[in-house]
């Protein structure tokens, strides 16, 4: 396990950018194309065996850190790990019953329409996840800024954050998977 | 952007062109970088496109492209086309396709992987696309004058939807025909370089590629020299071959009704048919309608039909539908709008259908790009990135993605996603599993290509088991996959128990694929006489193309000496005297040296003869006509 952390290293350094919630999409898209007109294979096609595995490699760790901070989720989770707060310490946050409900009623609605196959009502529903997803990413957001504002020695207040913001990215996770489903009852 | 120096690696010496080549499923075509740009090969007739068919012939040679075609009708039973299909399958994944092949398909003993019947023989469709790459081989040779064994790297296009076991199939073809692939392009992709939108700064472009049995859509954006590729879609069992099915049913039908005969039962007149269809199909695409004709003197059946427009659009309207479906997905999957795309690019022959142009411009609410060819986009294209590779090409890059995700499969028959598709790549991915009984000291890992959540309803690349673990209570052990996609889209499978660092490994081959001793052996039979045959056709085709020039020189022979200046004169004769010695040579090179002098020395007369001809028109006739002609 130990070993295989190491070896994610941290995707904001390798593609030379801040660690913060906030990234402009359009530096993060420059950082990678620079990057990649760097280390793309493509660039090493005739340069023998070695050096072509070994931009094989680099590049596959470009587009990894480029993946996951393009997803707003994964870009949570990453800084999550590198400010040391795990997994197993939230265990305790669950979802509000608002949201729960919500979710419930919502997910019996998309069965049915599968069921029923209603392209347009499931395009709809689609597209309202999607914002649904906006306004969850929005709250992480201000709570990453929030964050920021609180001394690094101050572990209560961190640690309040970092649930709340475990809290959220389980019910953006939520909120995508009913989506995927939706998506593959579009195709 | 220049490439980076690096230690202990030789300057490259100056090489033979790397060749672009698009296999196709109808087509195929060879081009390569020339300076500024690319150019797609012709033969000595002026033909680009080589019809993706061999024929097998009766004292075991081979005939492959536009001979193998003309064969196709004497002995459509010999003949093998579409072998693009097939690659990569296996019978159990051909399903309905399968009927309407016109060759018998069977798994092959031990593996299963489909091979087709011919007769005795059983062929693999990696070495009969092998065939084809070595045709398209040969073309280069000949249009470059350059020997056949430097022309011995390339990079070939496959459909964006081609999945592992479709693309190491193409590899292996590649390596039955002694290629080394430098790189594996997506159609759609090298179909956007060929474009040159690389200078469209910033703007998002969609790539809608019909071809003759597969169908891909990609949608790329364009960042100064790179294209991104933002996700992509497709279906490798939808193509022009389809609407001529709707073409060839609706015969079949009638035709059967009429004569109560089953043209569809009898290989040779299904192959008939399917070309009357095809004839039928490309007319409609010039005019509002076309006729249907088949004509066969021995069964009595004389069938004449009109097709309109309307008729054949109402018939492959569902096939379209089905297309901009897949349209639908790629934009969804880049969470874009159809308004948000800024170019829209057509390609693949059956693009020509207007209904298809219409349907695509609807859609996107733009005028597509058609004015490449779309036969020939994807191979200049291919070439473009062969300059790219070559260090020709400098400030371009293609950033491509996986169309299909990859997983494992897990307990109770579910799919684990470990690369999703659309990730770019190359990509590397790993996932964690465990046990799921005390003590077991095996995991049996089945690979998985596909976007359904059952494993049974996704493609199976392979399995491996990953043995030796020591004994310890479930769940305790660690077992991580790392999946490694290369930037061909080929994948490597890793798993290692990190507790006791015990791992296994696989090229995802076994499944699907060939052995290693297969791919030598049929190696070794797509060789054997290879290499003399080529030499033993070019000698051929440049002696007669020497007599005929000959023949031409000698009609005007009186008016050469009479009105040529002297040194003109006294080189043609020279060039004609050695080309009339020529009938006994051997060596390839010399006799193209001959051909080249005597086309130079012949030259002075070749215009003298064309101002005559153009005095005579004018005298004969009058001014007006031939004006007319002219315009």
């Amino acid at each position: 396990m130990e070993a295989s952390m190491l070896r994610q290293a941290d995707p904001f350094a390798r593609l030379g950018l801040l660690r913060a919630f906030r990234v402009v999409e359009g530096d993060l898209v420059e950082a990678h194309r620079a990057a990649s007109l760097r280390w793309h294979p493509d660039r090493f096609a005739l340069a023998g065996e070695a050096a072509r595995l070994q931009a094989e490699d680099e590049m596959a760790l470009l587009n990894e850190a480029f993946d996951i901070l393009k997803d707003p989720i994964r870009r949570a989770e990453a800084l999550l790990t590198l400010e040391g707060f795990r997994k197993s310490e939230t265990t305790d946050m669950s979802s509000s019953p608002e949201f729960l409900m919500e979710m419930m009623e919502l997910k019996e609605q998309v069965a049915e329409d599968i069921r029923e196959n209603r392209q347009e009502a499931l395009k709809a529903k689609h597209q309202e996840m999607m914002c649904l997803e906006w306004d969850e990413i929005d709250r992480i957001k201000t709570a990453f800024d929030q964050l920021e504002a609180v001394a690094r020695t101050d572990n209560d207040t961190r640690t309040r954050i970092f649930r709340q913001i475990r809290a959220l990215l389980n019910q953006i996770n939520y909120l995508r998977k009913t989506r995927e489903e939706i998506s593959r009852a579009l195709i | 952007m220049t490439q980076i120096p690096l230690l202990g690696i030789e300057p490259v010496k100056p090489q033979a062109p790397i060749l672009g080549i698009d296999l196709g499923t109808t087509n195929s075509l060879v081009a390569v970088w020339e300076q500024h740009g690319p150019r797609v090969l012709e033969n000595e007739q002026g033909d680009r496109l080589i019809p993706s068919v061999v024929s097998y012939l009766e004292d075991g040679k081979l005939v492959v492209g536009q001979a193998a075609l003309d064969r196709s009708k004497l002995e459509p039973e010999r003949t093998v086309h579409s072998a693009k299909r097939l690659i990569g399958k296996g019978v159990e994944d051909l399903g309905r396709e399968l009927a309407t092949l016109p060759y018998p398909v069977e798994d092959a003993p031990g593996h299963s992987l489909a091979m087709i019947r011919l007769g005795d023989r059983l062929l693999s469709p990696s070495e009969v696309s092998a065939q084809i790459l070595l045709e398209t081989r040969r073309r280069a040779a000949q249009a470059l004058d350059l020997p056949l064994e430097e022309l011995n790297r390339a990079v070939i296009t496959v459909p964006a939807y081609f999945d592992d076991a479709q693309r190491q199939a193409t590899r292996r073809a590649a390596e039955i025909a002694g290629l080394d692939v430098l790189r594996m392009v997506n159609e759609p992709t090298a179909a956007a370089l060929a474009y040159g939108l690389q200078k469209e700064e910033g703007k998002k472009v969609i790539v809608y590629d019909l071809g003759g049995g597969t169908f891909d859509v990609s949608l790329m954006q364009l960042e100064g020299g790179v294209f991104r590729v933002l996700s992509t879609a497709g279906d490798t069992y939808l193509g022009g071959d389809d609407f001529d099915r709707f073409l060839v049913l609706l015969a079949h039908q009638e035709i059967q009704a009429k004569t109560g005969r089953d043209l569809m039962a009898d290989p040779a007149s299904r192959a008939a048919l399917r070309m009357a269809a095809e004839r039928c199909k490309i007319e409609l695409s010039k005019q509002t309608e076309a006729d249907l004709v088949y004509h066969d003197p021995d069964l009595g059946i004389a069938y004449r039909r009109r097709v309109d427009r309307q008729e054949f659009f109402q018939g492959i309207l569902p096939l379209v539908e089905r297309t901009l479906d897949r349209c639908g997905q790629v934009l969804r999957d880049a969470h874009l709008e159809a308004h948000q795309v800024d170019e829209v690019v057509l390609v693949g022959g059956s693009t020509r259908v207007p209904l298809i142009r219409q349907a695509v411009e609807q859609f996107f609410g733009r005028q597509p790009h058609t004015q490449l060819n779309p036969d020939e986009v994807v191979a200049m294209g291919a070439a473009v990135q062969a300059g790219v590779l070559g260090g020709t090409v400098g400030d371009v890059l293609l950033l491509d993605v996986t169309p299909l995700s990859l997983g494992i499969e897990t307990m109770g028959g579910g799919v684990e996603k470990v690369i999703p598709r659309n990730s770019p790549i190359p990509a590397r991915a790993r996932q964690e599993f465990t046990t799921y009984v005390d003590g077991q000291s095996k995991v049996k890992m089945h690979v998985l290509q596909g976007e359904r959540e059952l494993a049974k309803d996704c493609r199976s690349l392979g399995e491996f088991i990953l043995a030796g673990i020591p004994p310890m209570p479930a769940g305790l052990p660690r077992v991580a996959v790392e999946f490694t996609l290369d930037a061909n889209g080929l994948l490597r499978v890793r798993a290692e128990e990190t507790r006791s660092q015990v791992s296994a490994e696989i090229q995802i081959i076994p499944k699907h694929g060939l052995t290693d001793e297969e791919v030598e052996q049929m190696l070794a039979d797509a060789w054997t006489h290879a290499e003399e045959d080529m030499e033993a056709r070019r000698r051929a085709d440049l002696q007669t193309e020497l007599e005929r020039v000959l023949q031409a020189v000698d009609k005007n022979l009186e008016l050469a000496s009479q009105q040529l200046p002297a040194a003109d004169w006294k080189r043609l004769r020279e060039a004609v005297e050695d080309a009339r010695e020529a009938g006994e040579e051997q060596d390839v090179r010399r006799l193209k040296g001959i051909m080249d002098e005597l086309e130079e020395a012949s030259y002075p007369l070749a215009e003298l003869l064309m101002n005559q001809v153009a005095v005579s028109a004018l005298e004969n006739r009058g001014l007006n006509e031939f004006q007319d002609r002219d315009s």
